[in-house]
């Protein structure tokens, strides 16, 4: 008899992906390394031949190494991540002080509180210019937080912060000093791959990105609907999956893929791998199983027509409405590399802040993305291949 | 497996056909949501949860969470 989907062991395993020794699993961290050896046993024993797949990122994390001290007429400290958040492209700066002014009149020597972004870079040379201390730049909140990037940006000429979009034009005339520490750092990643069945050159990758973007030094950022969420249901096909992948049929890759939240740049590496070594894999990732949205966005490549039946077939027998929408995720970059693929992506409460804990993870958002994602892959692994 | 249109309360509405035909046109507009734009290079788009907006830095600062 067919296995089925865990919805509670997918629960566990969210809640162990989010546990405070794996510290939001950003690439290149001491946690995140933690996270890839549970989830190498986990797939181990659940019958797996596991490999690691190292990749160097080929662009900079943005590391945080303490939280930012930001003062304003030298007394109220704005808060990290709800009022003030570092920005990508600025550089390490110490107590750097001056009154906030807007862009237009006297900036010498001023924190200059920008009303919109836009070309930062272009703003950066010319308030440099003008003898400016620093740049505001306006965030606006998601979920009532400045919502976290780590992919590092080349530093500006100037300091910038990020700044909650409301608070920023009541600094106008006050005096702030600020400090920021941060690093640049050319980090290294691992897939963890799980192979079923006999190696072939046309496997089922069933992925899902386990990297996140990392706690800060004063805050935890879990990362729960991203993507523990996704990496949790993969697991448990994986268990429900293993004893059924079989001779003459489509073999599995399940792949934990790392550095999605580098701009995807290992999935990017690992694609390019997988064609050097002229697999063509059919590729399923998900991404965000933590809310039950209607219909599931499935965003497909050309020729996935495969992955597509498969899914319909599976929203049928299981009564999930899908619909063609944009899953931005890993799915692209194997897209990208000429694999047939689809990303599969439920939907959120909460993206890259303190607020994406498992509390907000709705377990029937794990058990809709489970049964799909388990019968769409015992419906590709069980056709006899040509 | 059914392929043809068909209002059932799973899978695609109109069936696999209207799904990829619809995956074709999002992959021929490109924009930043079509995997043409992702082998393109262009980083962006479409978190599942707001469905849309994209992901640029400016768009980011702006208070967009949807990128990849």
């Amino acid at each position: 008899m067919a296995s089925r989907f865990r919805a509670d062991r997918a629960r566990a395993a969210l809640g162990r992906l989010c546990s405070d020794s794996f510290a939001g699993r950003r690439v290149g961290s001491a946690g995140h390394d933690r996270a890839r050896d549970w989830l190498a046993e986990a797939l181990a024993e659940a019958g797996a031949r596991v490999e690691l797949r190292p990749f160097s990122a080929e662009a900079d994390v943005l590391d945080l190494v303490e939280q930012p001290v930001v003062l304003v007429d030298h007394a109220r400290a704005l808060a990290h991540r709800t009022e003030v958040a570092e920005h990508p492209a600025s550089a390490s700066f110490d107590r750097v002080a001056g009154r906030v002014a807007p862009p237009r009149g006297d900036v010498g020597g001023a924190w200059v509180a920008l009303e919109e972004v836009g070309d930062l870079e272009a703003h950066a040379v010319q308030l440099a210019e003008r003898r400016a201390a620093g740049i505001l730049a306006p965030q606006r909140p998601f979920d009532g937080y400045l919502a976290k990037r780590i992919v590092a940006r080349r530093p500006l000429a100037l300091p910038v912060l990020s700044v909650e979009a409301g608070l920023l034009p009541t600094l106008v005339g006050r005096r702030l000093t600020a400090s920021l520490r941060v690093r640049r750092l050319r980090v290294a990643g691992t897939h963890v791959l799980g192979h079923f069945g006999a190696n072939g050159s046309a496997p089922l990758l069933l992925s899902a990105h386990y990297d996140g973007v990392g706690d800060d030094p004063a805050l935890r950022l879990p990362g729960a609907a991203d993507n523990a969420s996704g990496a949790a249901v993969v697991l448990e096909v994986a268990r429900a999956l293993a004893a059924e992948v079989r001779h003459g049929g489509r073999s599995l890759v399940v792949a934990f893929v790392d550095g999605e939240e580098a701009n995807a740049l290992g999935s990017r590496a690992l694609a390019a791998e997988l064609a050097e070594q002229r697999l063509r894999p059919l590729v399923l990732n998900l991404d965000l199983a933590a809310r039950l949205a209607s219909p599931v966005a499935v965003e497909a490549s050309a020729d996935a027509r495969p992955l597509l039946e498969a899914l319909d077939a599976a929203g049928r027998a299981f009564g999930v409405p899908l619909e063609i929408a944009p899953v931005a995720s890993d799915n692209r970059r194997f897209a990208g590399a000429g694999f047939p693929s689809v990303g599969v992506g439920l939907g959120a409460h909460a993206y890259h802040t303190p607020a994406d804990v498992p509390e907000r993870v709705e377990t029937a958002a794990l058990a809709t993305a489970g049964e799909l994602v388990l019968a769409a892959a015992r419906h590709l692994t069980r056709k006899e291949l040509p | 497996m059914s392929v043809h249109a068909d209002p059932a309360p799973g899978g695609f509405a109109g069936g696999v056909e209207a799904a990829e035909r619809a995956a074709e046109e999002q992959v021929a507009t490109g924009g930043c949501c079509g995997s043409g734009a992702a082998a393109a290079e262009t980083a962006c788009c479409g978190e599942p949860a707001a469905r849309g907006g994209c992901c640029g830095e400016p768009a980011v600062d702006a208070g967009s969470t949807c990128c990849g």
